[in-house]
């Protein structure tokens, strides 16, 4: 139904006047960056069936050059809540997507899960990053196993040669709020998602190893370690 | 690989997004983000509640893209849902104030609703009056019913074409130039002794209704 005006229209001047007045505010600058980044990281989250590895590509191809501002922080910060056993309880859905076949670089190529090769053993990435592959259903035995692959940094003997790899998959995920002072912060793939494992210092106590998904906002999944 | 110079149409990317490759949504977002973005801005008002909504709208639209039929233009149905969610974000804005309208321009201001678009290198008293003068404005374009006020962004502002907004708004294009009409005038009241309108053209009685 057409509204009809219930009162006559302005002189053409007044009329004129208005609209010019109006074409005058449009608004000529671009979507600022911080809006476009935080747009694309909503879509990003919002697929329901990706894995975090096709998020990152998708994320990257909206914001279209826009550098993602998530850099993960080995050591610093305090804990500032007690960690919960939560191997299972995640609102973390098991991802079933398709993996990243383009030739973005890093942990973007991480591989569908359904070629995850067994727990610890890197996934056949074709590019720079090769993450240690954990399952929540045994992530005590996971972390365990990979502690003992690969140990906590400040009882290695020496560089991990995977060290370069995995830290340059560490831009694609955000730092979790709380790292305690020492805590050692490891990009893994759980569940066949990109997510970031936090293992604590000996000193803490008690000592455990987490792990966040890649936004940093989610705890997935938690285990004591011994000190 | 979808970059800027991809030379598919809304349409292929969109059928290849509902297909299964959800990277094209991206690809069509990334086109049209910076006339949605300002559809959205200047629809809510202040920057906060565009990111809002512009937010809301395209996840919605993400999530929902088996609810696009396909009888407008990609960008069309985008543009519908962004509007929407701005006139949903600003009917719950206003219920939930008090003081349903911002009759305070700092307050208005201070919201974010000002975007200076001045050239930055322009001379600065000529940039401080026209931030002023469009700070006057868009205080009393917040002042109108909001379907009157998305139609003057749309045409007046942004200058969509009259069908092309009434396809947006999924209206008669009479319904739109009444919402124009209705709008234009009822912003003229608002602007009445601002300065920013030609004094001896105003309607001499002020009766016009929202």
């Amino acid at each position: 139904v057409t509204e009809k005006p219930d009162q006559p229209g302005l002189p053409d001047e007044l009329d004129e006047s208005v609209r010019a007045l109006l074409g005058s505010a449009r608004v000529d600058e671009p979507m600022p960056a911080e809006v476009a980044d935080r747009i694309e990281r909503a879509l990003g989250d919002a697929r329901p069936d990706r894995t975090d590895a096709t998020v990152v590509r998708f994320r990257r191809r909206l914001a279209g050059g826009l550098v993602a501002a998530a850099v993960l922080v080995v050591g610093g910060g305090v804990l500032g809540a007690q960690l919960h056993d939560d191997t299972g309880g995640s609102a973390d859905k098991t991802a079933s997507g398709s993996a990243a076949s383009d030739a973005q670089p890093k942990a973007e190529q991480m591989g569908p899960p359904g070629n995850v090769a067994p727990a610890l053993t890197p996934a056949p990435l074709s590019g720079r990053a090769r993450l240690p592959q954990l399952h929540s259903a045994d992530f005590a035995a996971g972390v365990h196993r990979l502690l003992r692959s690969q140990p906590f940094a400040a009882d290695a003997p020496a560089k991990s040669p995977a060290t370069d790899s995995l830290r340059a998959a560490q831009s694609d995920c955000a730092a979790p709020a709380s790292v305690p002072q020492g805590a050692e912060v490891r990009p893994i793939a759980l569940d066949g998602r990109l997510a970031t494992l936090v293992i604590d210092p000996p000193e803490v106590s008690p000592r455990e190893a987490t792990a966040y998904s890649c936004d940093g906002r989610r705890e997935l999944a938690s285990t004591a370690l011994a000190r | 690989m979808s970059g800027p110079a991809d030379e598919r149409t809304d349409r292929q990317l969109w059928d290849d997004h509902r297909a299964g490759d959800a990277d094209e949504f991206a690809v069509v977002v990334r086109r049209h983000r910076d006339r949605l973005w300002a559809v959205a801005l200047r629809t809510t008002g202040n920057p906060e509640d565009a990111a809002d909504a512009l937010q809301d709208a395209l996840v919605s639209a993400y999530t929902r893209s088996a609810s696009y039929r396909g009888d407008a233009a990609v960008t069309t149905w985008l543009h519908r849902v962004v509007v929407n969610a701005c006139l949903d974000r600003l009917r719950r804005n206003r219920v939930r104030r008090a003081d349903p309208l911002p009759d305070d321009l700092d307050d208005a201001a201070a919201r974010g609703a000002v975007v200076a678009s001045a050239a930055p290198d322009a001379d600065p008293a000529a940039s401080a009056e026209a931030d002023e003068r469009r700070r006057v404005l868009l205080a009393a374009l917040d002042r109108i019913a909001p379907d009157q006020k998305v139609a003057l962004v749309l045409v007046d502002m942004e200058g969509y074409p009259v069908e092309e907004v009434a396809r947006i708004l999924d209206c008669p294009t009479g319904t739109v130039k009444s919402r124009c009409a209705r709008g234009r005038a009822r912003l003229a009241e608002e602007l009445r002794g601002t300065g920013l309108l030609p004094e001896a053209s105003h309607p001499a009685s002020g009766g016009v209704q929202a």
